[in-house]
């Protein structure tokens, strides 16, 4: 046989292959479209998993990032507010690292060493394992399980211990229901997690550990409560508003006080501060929320039924500059209103207390020294005329004040310096009774600087303002021996006045008893006489001796003075008396009975007028007039303040200048100075510029200009609209100014928007990722790759194969050609490379896009803020790669098979 | 006559015979079978059998076939349908193996090559024309002829140069930049042709290059092989039903059921050219 001469076959220039199978796709286009559609199709699904798992976990970062801050003040909070329960301790000893702040906090609180805790760190971190199996379990098979336990939590352990034979130091397992658990276990197909031994070893280490767990517990309770004490940082204070309000070094030093012992590193702190800070003002933002009003004007303002507002549209709003700006505004022109709680009634009795005038400051009309007051305090002034007067030199006032009293018309002429200050007219009034002067003579005054207080004669509406305006009038103007009479007359004399007139006119029990006892007197003798019939007179005398008999004697003993012996009528009426009422009025005492009476009727105005002089001194005592050590009460203020503040240190004044106030009377004044408070409330209310523009709509007749507090108080008169005030103050209710700038507002609206919308993506998300899991994607995630994978490589395998099976025939020509093997196979792989590089790139774009719309659809804009662009340019590379490598294998193996078929088994097969 | 459209170089020293009938004249002495000793065998065959298996069923295609071609020699396979032409076609063509016996190219044992060698033989030793043409649909006439060349390793501009030349001996110079879809038959089968020419083979193999050809197109090509076979000394083994081309050969064998039936010289059939008819419908 002859030695093969043939040598090795040539294989075209690596050039020349690619320019072939262009050549073929290019004649092939259709069908390597397809092909590389089939390539894009796969690769896009997988670049759409991967970029969405990474896109997920960036967002799961960033997430948690995110929510670190958050999650970081809660557990202060938390913790500060209550210790934690053993589940929780179990947890946080479990995570704490050796030396770590929880490790030192817990270390303080329990006064344990470095061993001890490191003993229970290690039993902690077993119970979580055995925390786990059990908590999977239903509560029935749970129960079962565990000698019939309750608990869900690390308690539930304690079934399995024997207490009668464990105490502190030696656990007791009970063997018995160890037995029944492992008998259970095994019945139900659930092995524990660990060997038995290990368990029961756990068991007997968790039993000689807890107290020491309690003793952690205790720790942070009593830290809890130190922190509570009076002075202290939490004392009737929450935590949140502590850690947002309180200054950095402060909280530092208070909360890792030794007696206190928590550990807070100071950049953990300023964190938690700053969080505290965004809460505690998003609070207040969401707050507004409470007035009714507010969610009216945000549903007007976002265009939404009232019932749809909620704190996340007013975030939303606010979340603008121009919303925040508004919610800013609308609650500093609320300020003022919040806080007034008052009923309809209260508001309308204040109303009415207030229209009563009942006591009217006088202002100053201009400029002018106070030269002269000619009605001094207590004095009553018709209106209009001059109680002051104002000028330069006080000679010029003098020497108009005598012109006027030489002239007897009183119609000198006033000198151009010299100018009245006059009585004003309020309402109806005539007179004036100055209650106190707030400006002293040769003051200068300035135009609206109160002068002087007065009472107008105009009888008060209420029975309060009645007994304040008698009070005021007490205080600054003596009664006259007249009055003091009226009084005792009136009928209506009180303990408390009786026991005033007493001391004032320094007066015996008897001499009291007498001027008590003497009007009664009088009106059963007037009684007596009225009681006649005229026949009765005409019986005795012939004639009338007066139309009105009483009038005759009540005008007889004030003209003539009640003197003895009688007029002559009169003792004809007596005897006549005795002649007719004989039984009732023995003549004898009858008449000398009247003799006394009038005696007695004879000594009541000296006593009277004793007491109107007491008076005047008590007054002038309050005034400081008289010398005293205290300090003179009116001289401070006037009676009206006196009044109102009704302080004790007031009241000891009065009772020492003899005025007694009874207790009825107490109580109408503080009803009626709390009234006059309310009234003064509600007149700040005008001040809050919400209210006026509130009123002006709701009263077409006043424009917001004319909203004053007296027109705030006339409208409030009627009940009606007191109602209407009550309301919008309850609508208003807790709509205080922010205390926020509008930026602030934007910017924690912003957060507090960014931050549920985290929440709600937490959820999702969290789902999808497992920290344990693969590259930190969780199972789902990881199948759904792999699934994609596949979908990946059967497509491409499918549309390769297609591509070389249909083209066995030029396969088989090519080798009659002398085609090596190699060369079909270069072909091939490079072909399939080609598509495979044409196929992945349009499908990684295509993948891209759709994992990110689909993320962006998912998690919101989020995701998008957190594109991991080195993460994704990654994924990319690996799909382009999967995509290609995948396209040649697929290829190889048909391209391999075509290769090595004889020519004419290829050309067979179609 | 010679077709213009066959586009015959005009330098063609000699005529092509228009008929079986017509007697060639030959510039060396045509293969006799007496001589057949002192002349170079270029394929042998010994033993050669195949046979297809299909389930139970045994087909032998191919039953133990001694032969011995010559170098310049033009050999027709005559063969009623389904007698193994085709199959012998494959296995002297090293594009199939046999199952039994061999096959000597030039005295090499295809059997004893590798993939490789394989390869080298296919492209250099042996021009294969099949009744399908085969042509590579994507590629131009011209790119199609040079093909063979680029796996022989001939750089682009000569390969050009040489496919030209031959595209101009089968007169498609002028259509070089046609895709076989713009081509007729007779067309395709000529770029065949001159793509089978590209390196210079000894062995022309032909699997019914006129099969799907009408009779005059037929005629084309078959002068067009015996033209190679004149001119270049190829080797050419034409399998055939066309009883035409009996004038032209050197040798005729005819193969029934797997086996040789007759192997003759030219002269011998020419002269029971009556009966030929006869035996081909036997
Ligand atoms: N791959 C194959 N598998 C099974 N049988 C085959 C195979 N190839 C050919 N045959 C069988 O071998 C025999 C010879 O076939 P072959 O193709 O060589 O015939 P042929 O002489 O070329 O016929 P035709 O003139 O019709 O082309 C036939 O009976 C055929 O059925
Ligand atoms: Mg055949």
């Amino acid at each position: 046989m002859k030695s093969v001469e043939v040598k090795r076959q040539h294989r075209p220039p690596l050039r020349r292959c690619v320019e072939l199978v262009l050549s073929g796709v290019k004649y092939r286009l259709f069908r390597a479209a397809i092909t590389v559609g089939i390539i894009a199709l796969a690769t896009a699904f997988l670049m759409t998993m991967l970029s969405e798992s990474v896109i997920t976990r960036r967002v799961a970062d960033a997430l948690e990032a995110e929510v670190a801050p958050r999650k970081m003040l809660q557990f202060w909070v938390g913790r500060l507010a209550e210790p934690p329960n053993l589940a929780e301790l179990s947890g946080t000893i479990a995570r704490a690292e050796r030396g770590g702040p929880r490790w030192n906090e817990m270390r303080a609180w329990a006064e344990l060493n470095d061993e001890q805790l490191g003993q229970l760190h290690d039993v902690a971190r077993r119970q979580q394992t055995y925390l786990t199996f059990f908590t999977q379990m239903t509560e029935a098979r749970r129960r079962r399980a565990l000698n019939g336990t309750r608990h869900s939590g690390p308690r539930m352990f304690g079934a399995l211990i024997d207490h009668e034979a464990s105490d502190a130091d030696t656990a007791r397992l009970n063997e018995d229901a160890l037995k029944r658990m492992t008998d259970y276990l095994s019945e139900i197909g659930k092995p524990l997690p660990t060997s038995l031994d290990a368990f029961e070893g756990f068991l007997r280490d968790w039993w000689t550990t807890r107290a020491w767990r309690e003793r952690v517990i205790a720790g942070h309770a009593e830290a809890i409560e130190t922190l509570n004490q009076p002075g202290r940082l939490l004392h009737e204070r929450e935590p949140l508003d502590v850690l947002a309000t309180t200054d950095a070094d402060a909280l530092h030093a208070a909360l890792s006080a030794d007696a206190v012992g928590f550990r807070i590193q100071r950049e953990d702190l300023q964190t938690v501060q700053r969080e505290a800070a965004y809460a505690h003002d998003a609070q207040r933002i969401e707050a507004a929320l409470n007035s009714s009003l507010l969610k009216a004007r945000l549903a007007e303002r976002r265009n939404i039924e009232p019932h749809e507002v909620n704190a996340r549209s007013l975030l939303e709003e606010v979340s603008s500059s121009s919303g925040a700006d508004w919610l800013v505004s609308l609650t500093d022109k609320a300020r003022g209103l919040g806080g007034a709680s008052l009923s309809t009634e209260r508001i309308h009795q204040a109303a009415l207390t207030e229209t009563d005038k009942a006591a009217v400051t006088v202002e100053a009309a201009r400029r002018g020294r106070l030269a002269k007051i000619v009605a001094g305090a207590g004095q009553t002034v018709a209106v209009h005329e001059p109680v002051a007067y104002l000028s330069e030199s006080d000679a010029g006032v003098e020497a108009y004040l005598e012109s006027l009293e030489a002239d007897a018309a009183r119609q000198a002429a006033r000198p151009e310096n010299v100018v009245p200050v006059v009585m004003t007219k309020v309402n109806t009034m005539s007179k004036g009774t100055i209650i106190s002067w707030h400006a002293a003579e040769g003051d200068t005054v300035e135009p609206g600087q109160i002068l002087f207080e007065m009472l107008p004669d105009t009888p008060p509406a209420t029975d309060t303002a009645k007994t304040f305006r008698r009070w005021i009038l007490r205080l600054c103007k003596p009664l006259t021996a007249d009055q003091v009479a009226e009084r005792f007359t009136s009928g209506s004399l009180g303990d408390a006045e009786r026991r005033e007139y007493r001391n004032w006119g320094e007066l015996t029990d008897a001499q009291m008893t007498l001027l008590v006892k003497l009007p009664a007197r009088t009106q059963s003798y007037l009684d007596f006489l009225a009681s006649m019939t005229p026949e009765q007179h005409l019986d005795n005398y012939g004639a009338f001796p007066a139309a009105d008999p009483a009038a005759a004697l009540r005008e007889a003993l004030r003209e003539q003075g009640v003197t003895l012996p009688l007029p002559g009528w009169m003792a004809q009426h007596v005897r006549f008396a005795e002649r007719w009422l004989g039984a009732a009025v023995p003549q004898e005492a009858g008449y000398r009975l009247f003799e006394h009476y009038l005696d007695d009727r004879r000594r009541a105005p000296a006593l009277h007028a004793r007491i109107a002089a007491g008076h005047a001194e008590a007054i002038a005592a309050l005034r400081g007039d008289a010398a005293s050590d205290e300090p003179a009460l009116l001289a401070e203020r006037s009676p009206v303040d006196l009044l109102a503040a009704a302080d004790e240190k007031a009241q000891a004044a009065l009772a020492r200048a003899e005025f007694h106030m009874g207790d009825k009377d107490l109580r109408k004044i503080q009803e009626h100075v709390g009234l006059k408070r309310d009234a003064e409330r509600l007149r700040t209310l005008v001040t809050a510029p919400l209210l006026r523009e509130e009123l002006a709509k709701h009263r077409n007749d006043l424009s917001e200009d004319d909203v004053t507090a007296d027109a705030l108080m006339r409208v409030a008169t009627d009940k009606a609209e007191a109602e209407w005030v009550n309301d919008l103050l309850g609508k208003v209710a807790s709509l205080k100014p922010l205390g926020l700038t509008a930026e602030r507002v934007e910017q924690v609206a912003e957060r507090q928007l960014a931050a549920r919308e985290l929440a709600e993506t937490e959820a999702e998300v969290s789902a999808l990722t497992v920290k344990t899991g693969f590259m930190g994607f969780s199972a789902r995630t990881i199948w759904l790759l792999v699934v994609s994978f596949i979908v990946c490589v059967v497509g491409i395998a499918n549309a390769m194969l297609m591509s070389v099976t249909e083209r066995f025939r030029e396969i088989a020509t090519m080798k009659c050609l002398g085609a090596t093997d190699g060369f079909i196979m270069i072909n091939f792989v490079l072909e399939s490379c080609l598509q495979g590089v044409a196929g992945s790139i349009i499908g990684l774009v295509l993948g891209l896009v759709l994992g990110i719309l689909r993320t962006a659809l998912q998690y919101g804009t989020t995701a998008l803020q957190q594109l991991p662009a080195v993460d994704l340019l990654a994924t990319a590379g690996l799909s382009f790669v999967i995509g290609v490598v995948i396209s040649a294998l697929a290829a190889v193996y048909p391209a391999w098979v075509a290769a090595r078929l004889a020519p004419m088994e290829a050309m067979r097969i179609e | 006559m010679p077709d213009p459209d066959t586009n015959l170089p005009s330098d063609s020293s000699r005529d092509i015979p228009a008929g079986p009938e017509t007697q060639t004249p030959k510039s060396h002495t045509p293969p006799q079978a007496n001589d057949a000793s002192q002349r170079a065998v270029i394929i042998r065959t010994r033993g050669l059998k195949k046979s297809y298996r299909m389930g139970e069923v045994v087909t032998h295609a191919l039953q133990g076939i001694d032969v011995e071609l010559y170098r310049g020699e033009f050999i027709i396979i005559l063969g009623p349908s389904g007698s193994g032409k085709s199959t012998f076609f494959n296995m002297v063509g090293g594009l199939d193996s046999p199952t039994e016996g061999r096959v000597f190219i030039d005295e090499v044992d295809v059997a004893q090559l590798n993939a490789i060698e394989l390869a080298f033989l296919r492209c250099r030793k042996i021009g294969y024309i099949f009744q399908t043409y085969n042509l590579v649909q994507y590629m131009t006439c011209l790119e199609n002829v040079t093909v063979p060349m680029a796996f022989a390793g001939v750089d682009a501009d000569e390969a050009r140069e040489r496919g030209l030349e031959l595209l101009d001996l089968v007169g498609l110079k002028e259509r070089w930049f046609h895709k076989p879809i713009e081509m007729s038959g007779g067309q395709q089968q000529r770029t065949a042709i001159a793509r089978s020419m590209a390196n210079l083979p000894s062995v022309l193999l032909c699997d019914e290059p006129t099969g799907n050809l009408d009779l005059k197109t037929g005629d084309e090509i078959h002068k067009i092989l015996r033209r190679l076979n004149v001119e270049r000394g190829v080797t050419v083994l034409c399998v055939t039903h066309d009883h035409r081309l009996i004038g032209m050969a050197d040798r005729i064998m005819w193969i029934r059921d797997g086996m040789i039936e007759r192997l003759a010289n030219r002269d011998e059939v020419t002269v029971e050219a009556g009966s030929i008819g006869g035996q081909e419908n036997a």
